[in-house]
């Protein structure tokens, strides 16, 4: 007790020991699955895995929705968080709570309310179907849809507290300078927030790449069309083909800490 | 096919001058911690300095008239155009107004080159009946400018957007650099705003303000940081630009080179025309 108040040689010598512990123990229970996926690891197979047809499949369509979903996160993310940016309190109040929606759902559940709302006989979905035929459970569409919906929140939470941070007067300077609002969105403050643009769409983008429960629920597991990197390892891994399943895991572990490299300065240094 | 109106512009954009505008300006307007309410008469091509004392408005009767504080009462009105009239529904933006503002903070824009800051309102897309008289011709050059920066914008990466920062057109960019080379700072074209000294800024400030030969001028203690040795001559610059000037400055010298003096106390004017 004493030692709270001494310099901190001192401080450290004896009252941080079981604190250190722990947060050594809670670190190697963060590090020890991937040492344990990097130590199965077929190595010297790994890229003839990765290149069997059902493995290029899952990639193809991996790549496919985790753009297009990062994408149209960008797309739909911009506005909607220029939007909340400026929106009154308590407006701002209820449209994160639906933004932020998404990020604390369970993904199944929000697979689920997908296919209510978009299946061939949900809230929308009838319309969708009844109207031009469109129906988005099962295909790749459906699957970009899910991974959207999963992945949009990241954006725009990013990207939100960029505009939040942009100092409005350079919009009026710019606006006295002859800049319409959409002048001035596309060459002051787009390039001011870029960063944050940058790394909200890797947040969605690695986000969407990992999206297992929604995508299952609502766009289902159809190779070569919805079934994505994640779903292919699980496949893989409950039909008795573990050294496949780690190959995909690898993969997708790779990505991750890629992401993580890139996001360095927007997140690790802080 | 668009060369020849280009060339015209080049031709035209050096010797253009600014048509000034009258300004008519009846302000009423609550901010937090104040009243304004001002009436304010000036003359085409009249430089007027306003003067008082800190928290007095003078600010605030620029934002007015600038557009970036919208009136609660009474009417602007700019060139015989109303630009500002709650009681008739009329506001007319600040990129429509064909002011040029330099601001105490300066607010220069960080992400670009102090060319590209002072080209920023060359570039722009002239408005549909803004206030500006002369420069046609340079305009429909920024006109088609811009169109042609879209198109590339669509077309090309996001990086590539990026480095478009000095767009090629020549109108544009020799105005700017005329702007640049009337307050010392030529040399200065290709640096970021974040490198200059408090002065430099300033002296960019006013160029961008002046690149757009506006008919109204408004300057906000824009010459504060200046050097005493140079102060004087940017303040002739400024003030022989052609436009209707309003200088809010605490400096006397501002107040001997004005035609008159407009004093501003508790957001009054204390002695009105």
């Amino acid at each position: 007790m004493r030692s709270v108040r001494r310099a901190r040689p001192e401080l450290r010598s004896r009252s941080v020991w079981p604190v250190a512990a722990l947060a050594l123990a809670a670190l190697a229970f963060l590090a020890t699955p991937v040492a344990g996926l990097l130590q199965r690891a077929p190595w010297s197979n790994l890229f003839g895995l990765l290149a069997a047809p059902r493995a290029l499949d899952a990639l193809a369509t991996s790549a496919v929705t985790s753009l297009a979903a990062a994408g149209l996160s960008v797309l739909a993310g911009l506005p909607l968080a220029q939007v909340l940016s400026r929106a009154r309190p308590w407006a701002r109040r209820v449209m994160r709570a639906l933004v932020l929606l998404p990020m604390v759902l369970p993904p199944v559940v929000g697979g689920t309310a997908l296919l209510l709302a978009l299946g061939r006989r949900g809230l929308l979905g009838q319309w969708l179907d009844r109207l031009w035929g469109w129906s988005l459970p099962f295909t790749t569409a459906g699957a970009v849809v899910a991974a959207t919906f999963v992945a949009l929140p990241f954006f725009v939470v990013t990207a939100e507290a960029a505009l939040r941070s942009f100092d409005a007067r350079l919009g009026e300077a710019a606006r006295t300078l002859g800049a319409r609002p959409s002048t001035v969105f596309r060459r002051v403050t787009l390039p001011l927030i870029r960063p944050a643009v940058a790394a909200g769409a890797a947040l969605a983008w690695a986000r969407a790449l990992g999206e297992f429960g929604a995508t299952i629920t609502f766009a289902g597991n159809v190779a070569g069309r919805t079934q994505t990197l994640p779903l292919a390892a699980f496949v893989a891994l409950e039909s008795g083909r573990p050294d496949e399943a780690v190959a995909l895991s690898v993969l997708l572990l790779a990505v991750s800490l890629a992401v993580l490299v890139g996001l360095r300065d927007h997140w690790l240094a802080r | 096919m668009r060369r020849t109106t280009g060339a015209a512009a080049t031709g035209t954009s050096a010797s253009l001058r600014a048509n000034p505008v009258s300004v008519d300006a009846e302000v009423f307007l609550r901010l937090a911690d104040f009243v304004l309410d001002v009436r304010l008469a000036v003359a085409a091509g009249e430089v007027v300095a306003v003067t008082g004392p800190n928290g007095s408005g003078k600010t605030t009767l620029l934002r007015a008239l600038a557009g970036l504080a919208p009136l609660e009462r009474g009417r602007v009105t700019l060139g015989g155009r109303v630009v500002d009239d709650p009681s008739a529904g009329v506001w007319l933006p600040p990129e429509r107004r064909g002011i040029g503002y330099a601001f105490q903070d300066l607010r220069l824009f960080p992400h670009l080159s102090v060319l590209a800051n002072v080209q920023f309102g060359l570039t722009c897309e002239p408005q549909v009946g803004r206030l500006t008289q002369g420069g046609r011709l340079a305009q429909i050059g920024a006109l088609r400018r811009a169109a042609m920066d879209k198109g590339v914008f669509r077309a090309a990466a996001p990086r590539l957007a990026a480095r478009r920062q000095a767009p090629r057109s020549p109108a544009p960019r020799q105005a700017a650099m005329d702007s640049l080379e009337a307050v010392g700072m030529a040399e200065y074209a290709a640096v970021r705003p974040g490198k200059l000294s408090g002065g430099q800024a300033q002296r960019v400030a006013l160029a961008r303000a002046l690149a757009k030969r506006p008919p109204l001028l408004l300057l906000d203690e824009a010459l504060s940081a200046i050097d005493d040795d140079v102060r004087p001559r940017l303040r002739q610059l400024a003030a022989r630009s052609g436009a209707t000037v309003l200088m809010v400055s605490h400096e006397r010298e501002a107040h001997k080179i004005a035609d008159r003096l407009v004093a501003i106390e508790h957001g009054r004017a204390a002695n009105s025309p």
